[in-house]
C-alpha cells in the first residue's frame, strides 16, 4: 500500500520533469528560431556595416586559416592511408586518390571546417556577446537605439556564411594535396593515375554541394553561438555555461543538418 | 514630460516594483532616491523600455514607450541619455569611439563636427586627452565620466543617471553633480537622477521621488521632502546626512 503510493508520487514526478524539460526545449527552440530569422532579415536591411562585416570576416575567415590548413592536411593524410589499407586487400589502391578526394568535398570538408571553426570562432562569438549581454553593452546599444541583432548578429551571420565555404575550399584543397602526398611518395601510386582518378570521379557538383552545405553550416554555427551569447545571464559563470552550449548545440546541430541535407541531396552514385 | 502609471514588475516571484506612479516634468531635475535594491536601476530601464513592465506604462510626451517596438521605439529613444551604473562602456572601442557612437549612429555629422563635439563632451567630464585609451585601462571613475560624456554627446532632451557620482572621491563627484546641473540649466534638459548621496539629491533636485517597498513613497520639492513625515523617508535623509 505504502509503496504504492510512492511509485504513484514518484511517477507524477518524473512525468513533471519530462514534461517541464520537454516544455524549456521547446521555448529554446522557438527563441531561437525568432532569433535567427531577425538576424537573417536584419542582415538584408540597411544599415549594411561594412566595417563589422569585414572584421568579422577577417576574424571567422583569415584567422582560422591556419589551424584550417592544418587539420585538413593531416585529415588528407590520414584518410589516404587508412583507404590505402583497405583498398590494398582487393588491390584498388589507384582509388585512393578519388575516394579520398570525394569524402573530402562531399562530407569531411565542410563538417570538420565547421567543427574547427566553431571551436575558435563560434566559441568566442558567444563569449563576446554573452560579455556583453552581462556587462549591460548590449542594453547600452538598444538605448541608443541601435537594434543589437543587427549590430552584433548580422555582420557574424554574414561572414560565417561567406567564410565557411571559403575555408572548406582550402579544407579540401591541402587535404587532396595531403593525400597525394602520402598516397604517390608512401604508398606508391602512380601520380598521373592518383590525379586521372580524382578528375573522372569528382564532379563539380560534388564539389558545389560541399560548399552549400558548408554555408549552411556557417548560418548555423552563427546564429547558434550568437543566440546563446546574447541570452547569457548571470555574470562571468554564466558566459562560460552559453560557450558551452553554443559549442555544443552548434556540433551537434552541424552533424544532423548534414544527415538531412546528404539525404536532400541524394547521394549522386551511379551517373 | 514623462509619465509613469501604476508600473508593477516583478522577477520570478519577487516583486520589484509594486504600482509605482511618477510624473517627471519637462525641463527640471527630478532625482529618485532609495535604499540599495529598492528597484531604482529596474524602474529608469522601464523608462528607456529596456524592460517591459508587468502592468501599467510609461509615457514619453504622451506617446506610450512601455509597449512600442521597433521604428516607433527607436525614434523615442533618441531623444534620451543614458548613463549607465556601471558606464557599460563597448569595450571593444576606444574612448573616442565610445562617446562619437550616438554621433556616428544618428546624428548626420561630418567626422570634423563629431570630432569636436567628442573633444568638447570629454572637456566637460574631465576626461580629455584619453580619447585613444580603451575602457579596460581606465579606473571605474573615468569609466563612469565616460559614460557620462556618451550619455550626453548628441544633446538629448531628456537624461537619465543611474547613479553617476557613486564610487568616486568627493571632488570628481562634486565636479560631476556640477556637471548634471549645468548641462540641465544649459540646455533646459529633463533630468532623472537615481542616487544614494543626499547632499548631492538637495543640490541637484527640483523634485525628489523617494522610492521604497516599490512605491513612491514620498514625493516633492526639496523643501517640501525636508519637512515630509515618512518615517522611512525621515531615516533615510538622516542616515544620509550622518554619513
Ligand atoms: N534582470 C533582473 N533579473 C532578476 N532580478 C533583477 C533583475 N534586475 C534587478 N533585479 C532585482 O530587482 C531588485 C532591484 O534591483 P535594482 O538594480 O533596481 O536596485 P537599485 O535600487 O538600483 O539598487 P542599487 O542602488 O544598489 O543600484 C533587486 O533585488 C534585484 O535583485
Ligand atoms: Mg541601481
Amino acid at each position: 500500500m505504502h509503496s504504492c503510493w510512492n511509485t504513484a508520487v514518484e511517477s507524477r514526478i518524473i512525468v513533471e520533469l519530462l514534461l517541464g524539460a520537454l516544455k524549456r526545449i521547446i521555448e529554446g527552440a522557438g527563441n531561437y528560431a525568432i532569433f535567427s530569422a531577425r538576424a537573417v532579415k536584419l542582415a538584408f536591411l540597411p544599415p549594411f556595416r561594412l566595417r563589422l562585416i569585414l572584421s568579422q570576416m577577417e576574424f571567422i575567415g583569415v584567422n582560422s586559416f591556419f589551424i584550417v590548413f592544418l587539420t585538413g592536411s593531416f585529415a588528407g593524410m590520414v584518410f589516404a592511408l587508412q583507404s590505402s589499407y583497405a583498398f590494398k586487400l582487393f588491390s584498388a589502391q589507384d582509388l585512393v586518390g578519388s575516394t579520398v578526394a570525394l569524402s573530402l568535398t562531399r562530407e569531411i570538408g565542410p563538417v570538420f571546417t565547421a567543427l574547427v571553426v566553431t571551436g575558435r570562432a563560434g566559441s568566442a562569438m558567444a563569449a563576446e556577446l554573452g560579455a556583453m549581454r552581462v556587462t549591460e553593452q548590449i542594453d547600452a546599444l538598444e538605448t541608443m537605439a541601435v537594434e543589437p541583432i543587427q549590430y552584433l548578429a548580422a555582420p557574424r551571420l554574414i561572414a560565417s556564411t561567406v567564410m565557411l565555404p571559403v575555408l572548406t575550399m582550402v579544407f579540401d584543397a591541402v587535404g587532396t594535396i595531403g593525400a597525394y602526398i602520402v598516397g604517390v611518395y608512401y604508398v606508391g601510386i602512380d601520380a598521373g593515375t592518383f590525379i586521372n582518378r580524382i578528375q573522372y570521379y569528382v564532379d563539380p557538383e560534388d564539389v558545389y554541394n560541399g560548399l552549400i552545405k558548408a554555408a549552411v553550416f556557417g548560418m548555423v554555427m552563427a546564429t547558434v553561438s550568437c543566440y546563446k551569447g546574447f541570452f547569457a545571464k548571470g555574470g562571468a559563470k554564466g558566459v562560460g555555461e552559453a560557450i558551452t552550449r553554443a559549442v555544443v548545440l552548434t556540433s551537434v546541430s552541424v552533424l544532423f543538418v548534414d544527415l538531412l541535407m546528404t539525404a536532400l541531396m541524394g547521394s549522386g552514385v551511379g551517373k | 514630460m514623462i509619465k509613469i502609471e501604476r508600473l508593477y514588475k516583478s522577477f520570478g516571484n519577487q516583486p520589484v516594483l509594486r504600482g509605482v506612479d511618477l510624473n517627471i516634468p519637462q525641463g527640471k531635475t527630478t532625482v529618485v532616491i532609495g535604499k540599495s535594491g529598492s528597484g531604482k536601476s529596474v524602474l529608469i530601464k522601464h523608462i528607456l523600455a529596456l524592460l517591459r513592465p508587468d502592468s501599467g506604462r510609461v509615457l514619453v510626451d504622451g506617446r506610450e514607450i512601455s509597449s512600442a517596438t521597433g521604428r516607433e521605439l527607436g525614434r523615442l529613444r533618441t531623444n534620451f541619455g543614458l548613463c549607465f551604473q556601471n558606464a557599460a562602456l563597448f569595450d571593444s572601442m576606444n574612448v573616442f569611439d565610445n562617446v562619437a557612437f550616438p554621433l556616428v549612429e544618428h546624428s548626420g555629422f561630418s567626422r570634423a563636427q563629431i570630432k569636436q563635439r567628442v573633444e568638447e563632451t570629454l572637456t566637460a567630464v574631465g576626461m580629455e586627452g584619453t580619447e585613444d585609451k580603451f575602457p579596460s585601462e581606465l579606473s571605474g571613475g573615468m569609466r563612469k565620466r565616460v559614460g557620462v560624456a556618451r550619455a550626453i554627446v548628441h544633446r538629448p532632451q531628456i537624461i537619465l543617471y543611474d547613479e553617476p557620482t557613486t564610487g568616486l572621491d568627493p571632488i570628481t563627484a562634486s565636479t560631476i553633480n556640477d556637471l548634471v546641473i549645468d548641462v540641465q540649466k544649459r540646455l533646459g534638459l529633463t533630468c532623472v537622477v537615481i542616487t544614494h548621496d543626499v547632499a548631492a539629491t538637495f543640490r541637484v533636485g527640483h523634485y525628489i521621488a523617494f522610492l521604497h517597498e516599490g512605491v513612491i513613497n514620498a514625493y516633492g520639492t526639496p523643501d517640501e521632502i525636508e519637512n515630509d513625515p515618512s518615517p522611512k523617508l525621515r531615516e533615510f535623509i538622516r542616515r544620509g546626512r550622518a554619513g
